[in-house]
């Protein structure tokens, strides 16, 4: 089992899939923005302050959703969209080969790729970045390395094209 | 005025005006496809060059560039969920969809179509009743601006299918992204964590990419074969203008959206193609298949974007007033030439207007169908392409445009943190459209209703004053209300 398995297997991750861990999310950071606000003159601070208590509202319903009164719980739940989505996944599943099944470690891959690849152009410039994120990518989804090759000499070509015209550095970090 | 209308046709015809309309119209479809790039960035790249030509072949090329920018960011965001414009961002929500159920073709059809016939409609509209549009503009002030921003805001109850809380709560969180940066007024530098990186807060375009280009890419990384699901592309240009015809009725007023809308300044394309799509799922609530490809979603978005090119036309030529930063290039370009916006245009200088109106038209009528339908839908093959190909291009060329946008180093990782919150958004149900609503209308909502209240010394009776407010209150409370009678009424 590798290691992307194991922690999408960890019971804490299994914890996490809820649409109540995106609510705390927003309402940790609405909270940042209240308090934050404090800080700022009045005037500029009267606007965030007023959109992030609408937002902690809403925010403190959805994590109270299982014990709110039945009128009120209809505005939170999202039963009948989920019913759709439940009808329309079935039917594309039909559609789709068996084998067909989405690859979480694929998806882990490609976003921890992306921030090597943000962290590489801030520091190294986007030449070297691109250079590493193609060929780390095409490692990964075993893309023939002539095809990458030539996938890579037309991005970078595109790149400097775009960068020439619009003044952008592809040799040196942009931070 | 007759002779004038004659007069600039054959003057568009001419040489080489008609090669530099042509010219502009592909160099936009072109950049509008590059997910970051634009017609804005386009736009700026090509007004220096404009000095060397006379001042209606600028025009000319600046407004092809627009109009076929505002196509081109169609394309990818149908065939890749690649939004290349803020005005093409509604666009996703179904025509991504129709590509994924292998209707690409159909979709790109009805882009194409619904660009077109919008754009013809749109510059008729505005070519018999600019002094009634401009009368219309001119009535609105400060207290109607908060007002438009709160009727777009109350269409987030139409567009959060499924829990409205959940979706109110997502354009609270857009709002919030949006006062990051300096408040209006320059009083202060807010959320900046002491950076100058976020001293002008997030780009909207930046967002866009990473709510929509990145989080799709990590997304189909984890599926196998190309972005249709389907084992055949199914759809066709006949299916897709079938499709146009059959929903022809709301075409004008779709289009009737996107011309008054893009003639408000401030507003423009980026609103009108969210109102638009509001207003298509309010009016067809018995459907519940738009966001999952419901062909009726993507004409909204299309006919309403290419429409608010013509009605951003109106307060940029009529009183010298840029409603967005592609009307303030125009803007820039007309005074280069030393063209002075304003009566002029409609007396001593009609030609000039006259020969922008007939580049809309042509590009409508002739460029965007002939591309569109023959050359664009044949792209669609691309959703057939196995995705671990398109993946590395997207993202690299998303960080590029976000980087190219405004050359700051922070829009990378606003890129990135947005993609994963996209990812989550899409995951627990919460809606992008009302986070996106929120992002957009904010600002607008912000500054004017400051001005607002400063203008009546703290009195809300401002917001009541005008017929204009009235009507729109009228229209607010239809937005919201209608979504909550009906929930209410589907329980008992």
């Amino acid at each position: 089992m590798s290691l992307i398995d194991t922690i999408s297997n960890n019971a804490y991750v299994e914890a996490l899939d809820d649409e109540r861990t995106i609510a705390v999310l927003f309402l940790v950071l609405s909270a940042y923005t209240f308090l934050e606000s404090y800080s700022f003159v009045e005037q500029a601070a009267r606007w965030p302050r007023y959109i992030s208590v609408i937002a902690i509202v809403g925010c403190l319903l959805v994590l109270a959703k299982n014990v709110l009164p039945e009128p009120l719980r209809l505005f939170v739940d999202d039963e009948s969209s989920k019913l759709v989505d439940r009808e329309l996944e079935a039917e594309l599943e039909e559609e789709q080969p068996a084998d067909d099944a989405f690859d979480l470690a694929a998806s882990v891959f490609t976003l921890a790729g992306t921030f090597v690849f943000v962290v590489l152009t801030l520091t190294a410039g986007y030449l070297v970045a691109t250079v590493v994120f193609v060929a780390a990518f095409s490692w990964y989804f075993d893309i023939d390395y002539k095809i990458a090759a030539g996938y890579l000499v037309a991005l970078l070509l595109v790149m400097y094209l775009l960068g020439q015209g619009l003044n952008i550095p592809l040799t040196e970090g942009l931070y | 005025m007759l002779d004038s209308l004659v007069e600039s046709l054959v003057l568009t015809f001419s040489w080489p005006v008609f090669f530099f309309l042509l010219l502009g119209l592909l160099i936009g479809i072109f950049i509008g496809m590059i997910p970051g790039i634009g017609p804005a960035i386009g736009l700026t790249l090509a007004l220096p060059f404009t000095v060397v030509i006379d001042e209606i072949s600028a025009m000319v090329l600046l407004t092809g560039m627009y109009v076929g920018g505002v196509y081109g960011g169609s394309v990818s965001a149908i065939l890749l969920n690649v939004p290349g414009t803020a005005a093409s961002a509604a666009s996703t929500f179904d025509g991504y969809p129709l590509s994924r159920q292998g209707r690409a073709r159909d979709a790109l059809a009805i882009s194409a179509a619904a660009s077109a016939i919008g754009g013809l409609f749109a510059i008729i509209l505005v070519f018999l009743s600019t002094p009634i549009i401009t009368e219309l503009v001119l009535a609105f002030g400060t207290p109607e601006f908060v007002l438009i921003a709160f009727f777009g805001l109350a269409m987030i109850t139409v567009v959060a299918r499924g829990s409205l809380v959940k979706g109110i709560t997502a354009g609270m969180i857009g709002m919030l992204l949006a006062t990051i940066g300096l408040s209006p007024g320059a009083t202060e530098v807010r959320y900046d964590f002491g950076s100058l990186a976020l001293y002008d807060g997030l780009d909207l375009v930046t967002v866009i990419l990473g709510l929509f280009a990145i989080a799709e890419m990590i997304r189909l990384s984890g599926e196998t074969g190309g972005i249709a699901k389907n084992s055949e592309i199914t759809g066709s240009v006949l299916g897709g203008l079938s499709e146009i015809r059959r929903h022809a009725r709301s075409l004008p007023k779709f289009s009737l959206v996107g011309v008054l809308i893009g003639a408000i300044p401030g507003a423009g394309s980026s609103v009108a193609n969210f109102v638009a799509y509001g207003e298509a799922v309010r009016s067809d609530s018995s459907d519940d298949t738009y966001g999952k490809g419901n062909p009726r979603g993507l004409i909204a978005s299309e006919a309403s974007n290419n429409s608010s090119v013509a009605g951003s036309l109106v307060p940029t030529l009529s009183f010298g007033i840029p409603g967005s930063i592609i009307s303030a290039i125009l803007l820039g370009a007309l005074l280069m030439h030393g063209i002075q916006p304003g009566p002029s245009l409609f007396s001593s200088n009609l030609h000039i207007t006259f020969s922008i109106y007939w580049v809309v038209v042509i590009g409508s009528v002739l460029v965007i169908p002939v591309i569109g339908l023959f050359v664009v839908t044949r792209i669609g093959a691309i959703t057939k392409i196995n995705t671990k190909y398109l993946i590395p291009g997207i993202v690299v060329l998303c960080m590029f445009g976000a980087y190219a946008i405004r050359s700051n180093w922070a829009d990378l990782i606003v890129v990135l943190a947005v993609g994963i919150l996209g990812i989550l958004l899409v995951r627990y149900n919460y809606s992008i459209i009302a986070l996106l609503l929120g992002m957009i209308l904010g600002p607008i909502a912000e500054n004017n209703l400051d001005r607002a209240m400063q203008l009546s010394d703290g009195s809300y009776w401002i917001f009541f004053d005008s017929t204009i407010s009235k009507l729109m209150w009228v229209g607010i409370a239809i937005f919201v209300l209608t979504p909550v009678i009906k929930k209410y009424r589907n329980r008992t």
